[in-house]
């Protein structure tokens, strides 16, 4: 392979470096209206009366809508596939305020100064409600967050709004119960998992015109453009194809920008008034109105002999969903899906539970999607059952973990708010991840743990981890490739690249199947009206799901040059070859170069344009084995991580360099939930991490030291052998430091994230007994 | 009110609101490199050089730069694209949404700093930050980039 | 609304002319944190251009003009070996350089903040600060009075001492506001242990510098942690910064005895 495993450098890179307008923001018309939210400052609220004439009569406002100036139609902004899993539980603007930030009111105007002067000149009258913000008591608690008539589910998900559920679920194979009553040794624990804010250094920003012809255009942060476009046009009650979304670069988005945000609002305003509007987040909206990662409580029980053969597990879930119901079953459900089937090897297994409302920020997509929460307790238990064992945990994971040729029962049993597909493993790596990864780490010399100093100990600890590579039966990606004169190719593909290089790794991909050189392929991406359709960029797809439509689009184009250059040479098109740089038939040879040009200017003339397309037939797993090595602080309980090591199992790593970092900013994000981000709300539901100085994710220094390497795999069913990449890195680092953190000085703390605070408590009432 | 200043080498006057930010200032006149983060210094991505000095141009009034000298991503563009280089070689840069910031620090450190060791580099970079990259791969770019780009 | 002022004084002097001028007129130090604040601003005084920024020796000790900025005390050669340097550690992690480029000696004093490094150390060392009206006086005097707005810090005075002295703080990550901070120092019969973001205000502990003066390390710790106040912030619970006193002024003040 001369393009496909080769480290090339991401297409855009010196560019973005440069500093050139990219973004949304950079590239948004101007002038523009500026839109801004009137946002709740109360956790629960019903809007009594909002006076408005006096924001109006302010020199420059456009308009200000309020509940009452919007269509009244249920949707959800989860940003999924159609119909959404997600309750539509929400509308444009609505009487009710569900946490402190949510849309009061939206003001568009000519600058920013009129647009505040317009928020600060809205009177509203609320009737302050009575909020649920313990989600273990938000089950039939007497408050009801969502009465209104409108809302719905799309298919059953168990959604009960008046008992505050937005979803349940339940599955088992085998008789769990009895497993544990029969079984030698039997764990229960519990664990808590925190809300997480993905903090993408770009906000949410977007942007809406009317062009020439009256359509909507959007140009927007998003990682779903086409699902934006139909949520827009079913909340703002106009045709699909009356509206065009397009996706420049965007700063980040980790699943933030899968959900839809300002787009909604910014579009009604463009179509009430006409003109061109602009919405750019703060970061403390971002912070306070868009969505976090649902914190969970996790009750695990473990039933295993005492050889340490496990038997059965369980999975009990708790989820919070905040305010609304976005991605509230299947981040639930994957806790489940992406955790249990790597210990197979049990005669029972159960999982189960709901996800609540509460008034709070709302849950949505984030990197790791449930994994992460259901891995820390997995993963966790496991270690403490090792502990319980007198077990290597190393030994423990080798017993019962899932091996290639092996298959789950749950992967047919649970998808992503359906039913799943059954599939054997045919790439799994795990044996040669944790032989390199114990090897790196040292874990032979370092395991448990070792005095480092006076009132230091360091310790390790360890982890596994599976995903899945897109939604089977429902991720669907397309390509098109064009040729040009002079031998470049166009390649249009809805995927959405988040900054993670995709549009890189896709064109390395047509480039490998034409036998050409990448920088050939000219990448045009997510737009709605020039590139073919893509779900989206999440549950991580796109090199595995797009990456396949890309290569069927390019086998085609392939075939297309060998008809087309047969005919030129005037030879049977089974004599002719084509090798990147020219058709080769017996008696002569044409260049690319050459026959593209003819094509649309002299001969045959035509327009060589291919498309594939992919459905995604099976979700093959990626595999992470991960070790952590902390350095504890007695006398503060600081835990400062030494070195995290990870070895994945992605497959075929079409790009190693894009690749590795992938895993690396995973792991960075999960090393943040692991020790320090942390979501908190006082009383009254306000929040008290509204911004970047009191909501700390890792800066340079926390993070010392990442070693991540990629193992030799192969997935038959990917793109040339490639599985995915982009969510797994993020899964083990809570469990992995957690079980570190007791190896070195035996606290176990059970709720993240594992703050100083949590451990030097823990610490001095362990001394304390 | 009305600034004259130095911006990326050339005299400029620039009609400014007395409330705005440099980074207001700057991008509402074009210069896009600069971006907005976090809006309370505290994550880097609105770095430009004030007096040559590195500074969050989110927390200084664009009225301060009256008679000073400022320099932008588009004002070291060679630099800039040599550690762009850098950068893209090690597949460092993720969304690039950090990157104009952190190529100011760099280039500020290269003058203020003679050959600095890791945390000495960690430690004048503590204030970018970067939520794709997890910084190692960064690390590697930047000494990369120290190593052979002078 | 009232036309918006931004006004570049060329020295303090001119600074305290326009304060008289423009009764409700704000100083912009640093700016970090009055751009923080959402308050209205009418009239804008910037001592940027003022010539206080800078750090010198005097004949009595050492003189940080107010608009010295954290990097200048970082970088200042004055300043690395004064007090074993702990003016440069307790800022040299704040944020970023971007940041320590900006943010001021007086805007820090005069804000008063309760997580401040500075004025835990500054507090150590029996500095003293010089105001344009209210003239020159203790730290601790000056942190003690309610803040006159219309007046102006212009510099801090550091005796010319000789002072063993420790910084230890604990951030949640590496570059946040403290959790709580501690500063101890020892010259001759003198003696200063303080702690900050409690979260209140660094403060000094009377009976810990005598623990310190008895060379007793453990004493002044435990003294310390069970007089001093703590409470409860977004960044940690009382008990546990109680808990984090202990440890850092047994460890500061070990590292003066040293
Ligand atoms: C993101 C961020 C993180 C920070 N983290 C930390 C940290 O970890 N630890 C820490 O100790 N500090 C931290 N700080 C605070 C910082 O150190 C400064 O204390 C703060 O920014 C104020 O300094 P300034 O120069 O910006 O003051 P300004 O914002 O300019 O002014 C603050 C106040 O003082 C007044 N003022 C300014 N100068 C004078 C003067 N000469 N005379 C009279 N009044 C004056 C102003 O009118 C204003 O009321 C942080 C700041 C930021 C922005
Ligand atoms: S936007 Fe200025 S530091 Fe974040
Ligand atoms: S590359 Fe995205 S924030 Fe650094």
């Amino acid at each position: 392979m001369n393009e496909v495993g080769k480290s090339l450098p991401k297409i855009d890179g010196v560019g973005l470096a440069l500093g050139r307008p990219a973004y949304t923001d950079d590239l948004a018309p101007r002038p523009a209206l500026v839109v801004r939210a009137l946002r709740s400052p109360h956790a629960f609220a019903r809007l009594k009366s909002i006076d408005t004439a006096a924001a109006e009569a302010i020199d420059g406002v456009a308009c200000v809508l309020t509940w009452r100036d919007v269509p009244r139609v249920a949707v959800t902004r989860a940003g999924q596939g159609h119909p959404e899993p997600s309750p539509r539980d929400r509308f444009i603007l609505d009487e009710y305020v569900r946490h402190v930030g949510d849309e009061v009111a939206v003001v568009a105007a000519d600058s920013e100064a009129a647009a505040v002067a317009a928020l600060a000149a809205l009177v509203v009258d609320y009737e302050v409600l009575e909020p649920v913000l313990d989600f273990e008591q938000a089950e039939d608690h007497a408050t009801v967050l969502h009465s209104e008539p409108e809302i719905h589910e799309n298919f059953p998900i168990g959604f009960e709004p008046t008992r505050n559920i937005a979803s349940a679920y339940a599955m088992h194979v085998g008789d769990v119960d009895k497993v544990v009553q029969d079984a030698e040794v039997v764990l229960r624990r519990t664990y808590y998992t925190q809300a997480q804010q993905h903090v993408a250094l770009e906000p949410m920003v977007c942007a809406t015109w009317l062009d020439l012809h009256g359509r909507l255009n959007v140009l927007t942060s998003t990682q779903t453009p086409w699902h934006v476009r139909r949520i827009m046009a079913r909340a703002l009650e106009m045709p699909v194809g009356e509206i065009r979304v397009n996706k420049p670069r965007i700063g980040g988005g980790f699943g933030g920008k899968q959900m839809i945000h300002g787009e909604l609002l910014c579009g009604l305003v463009t179509r009430r008034t006409g003109k061109a509007a602009r919405m750019v987040y703060s970061r403390r909206e971002v912070f306070a109105a868009t969505n976090t990662r649902h914190p969970m409580r996790m009750d695990i029980t473990l039933a295993a002999d005492r050889g340490g053969h496990l038997r059965a597990i369980d999975m009990q879930a708790l989820s919070d969903t905040g305010a609304y119901g976005e991605h509230a079953l299947t981040v639930f459900m994957v806790a489940g899906a992406k955790t249990l089937p790597l210990y197979n090897k049990v005669e029972a297994v159960r999982f189960g539970g709901k996800t609540v409302y509460t008034n709070r920020v709302p849950g949505g997509a984030f990197r790791g999607y449930g994994a992460i929460q259901g891995n820390y307790a997995l993963e966790s238990a496991l270690a403490e059952l090792a502990h319980e064992l007198d077990l290597d945990p190393v030994e423990l994971r080798r017993m019962n973990m899932i091996a290639e040729g092996e298959t789950s029962p749950i992967f047919a049993i649970m998808g992503e708010g359906t039913e799943g597909v059954a599939m054997t493993i045919d790439s799994c790596k795990l044996p040669a991840c944790i032989d390199r990864g114990m090897e790196l780490i040292g874990w032979g010399e370092k395991y448990p743990r070792r005095e480092a100093g006076p009132e230091k100990v360091r310790g390790v600890g360890m982890a596994l981890a599976m995903q899945g590579s897109g939604i089977p039966g429902i991720d669907m990606a397309a390509a098109t490739l064009k040729l040009n004169d002079f031998g470049s190719f166009n390649l249009l593909i809805g995927a959405t690249d988040l900054g993670t290089g995709s549009d890189t790794i896709l064109a390395q991909i047509a480039a490998e199947t034409l036998s050409v050189s990448t920088d050939l392929i000219k990448v045009y991406s997510s737009d709605t009206d020039r590139t073919p359709f893509d779900t989206g960029a999440y549950a991580s797809s796109t090199t595995y799901v797009s990456g396949h439509a890309v290569r069927t689009a390019a086998q085609k184009m392939r075939a297309a040059l060998l008809t087309e250059g047969a005919a030129m040479l005037g030879c049977a098109e089974k004599d002719a070859v084509f090798d990147g740089a020219e058709v080769r038939g017996p008696d002569g040879a044409i260049s690319l170069e050459d026959l593209s040009t003819r094509l649309l200017y002299s001969q045959n003339q035509k327009q060589l344009c291919t498309t594939g397309s992919h459905l995604c037939e099976k979700s093959p797993p990626p595999y992470l084995a991960a070790f952590a090595e902390v350095e504890v602080d007695l006398g503060t309980g600081k835990v400062d991580l030494i070195d995290f090591v990870a070895v994945v199992d992605c497959g075929q790593a079409i790009n190693p360099n894009l690749a590795r970092v992938q895993v690396e900013g995973g792991l960075a994000q999960g090393i943040g939930m692991a020790l320090t981000e942390e979501v908190r709300y006082g009383k009254r539901g306000t929040l008290l991490t509204g911004d970047m100085m009191t909501y700390r994710i890792p800066a340079r220094q926390d993070i010392p030291r990442l070693t991540v390497e990629l193992a030799a795999s192969h997935e038959p069913s990917g793109p040339f052998g490639a599985k995915s990449v982009g969510e797994i890195g993020i899964d083990t680092p809570p469990a992995a430091i957690a079980n570190a953190v007791f190896n070195a000085v035996g606290v176990r703390v059970r709720d993240l994230p594992l703050t100083a605070e949590k451990v030097l408590m823990a610490l001095r009432e362990g001394r304390a007994k | 009110m009305t600034i004259v200043f130095t911006l990326n080498d050339r005299e400029v006057t620039w009609e400014i609101e007395p409330t705005e930010t440099l980074l207001q200032a700057l991008r509402r006149n074009g210069l896009v490199g600069a971006k907005e983060g976090c809006d309370t210094a505290s994550c880097g991505v609105c770095t430009v050089l004030l007096d040559n000095k590195p500074v969050p141009s989110c927390a200084v009034p664009a009225a301060r730069v009256d008679g000073h000298t400022v320099t932008t991503v588009e004002g070291v563009q060679d630099q800039a694209r040599r550690i762009g280089e850098a950068m893209a070689a090690e597949g460092a840069d993720q969304c690039g949404y950090c990157t104009p910031g952190l190529v100011m620090s760099l280039v500020a450190m290269e003058k203020e700093l003679d050959q600095p060791d890791d945390e000495q580099i960690r430690s004048y970079l503590a204030g970018n930050m970067c939520r794709c990259s997890g910084y190692t791969s960064q690390m590697r770019a930047v000494r990369k980039y120290l190593g052979g780009g002078r | 609304m009232t036309k918006q002022l931004y006004l570049k004084p060329r020295s303090a002097a001119e600074a305290a002319a326009l304060l008289a001028e423009h009764r409700r007129a704000v100083i912009i130090g640093g700016g970090a944190y009055v751009r923080l604040g959402s308050r209205r601003i009418d009239v804008a005084v910037d001592l940027y251009d003022a010539g206080l920024d800078y750090v010198r020796r005097t004949p009595n000790g050492l003189e940080l003009g107010a608009m010295a900025t954290f990097r200048m005390l970082e970088t200042a050669p004055e300043l690395q070996d004064y007090a074993d340097g702990i003016l440069v550690r307790c800022v040299e992690r704040i944020v970023g350089v971007q940041v320590r480029n900006i943010t001021t000696v007086g805007g820090t004093l005069f804000g008063r903040y309760g997580f401040s490094n500075l004025i835990t150390a500054l507090l150590a060392l029996d500095a003293e600060v010089a105001l344009h009206h209210a003239g020159r006086m203790p730290l601790g005097d000056f942190l003690a009075t309610k803040p006159d707005s219309c007046d102006l810090l212009t510099a801090v005075f550091l005796p010319d001492q000789v002072w063993r002295a420790s910084w230890q703080d604990m951030t949640r990550t590496v570059n946040d506001y403290a959790v709580l901070n501690v500063a101890a120092a020892r010259c001759g019969d003198q003696a200063r242990v303080v702690v900050g973001a409690r979260p209140g205000r660094g403060v000094r502990c009377p009976e810990a510098e005598a623990a310190l003066l008895a060379g007793d390390a453990d004493g002044a710790a435990e003294v310390a942690a069970s007089t001093l106040e703590f409470g409860n912030d977004v960044r940690a619970g009382g008990d546990y910064r109680r808990e984090l006193c202990r440890t850092l002024v047994a460890r500061a003040t070990a590292e003066v005895l040293a």
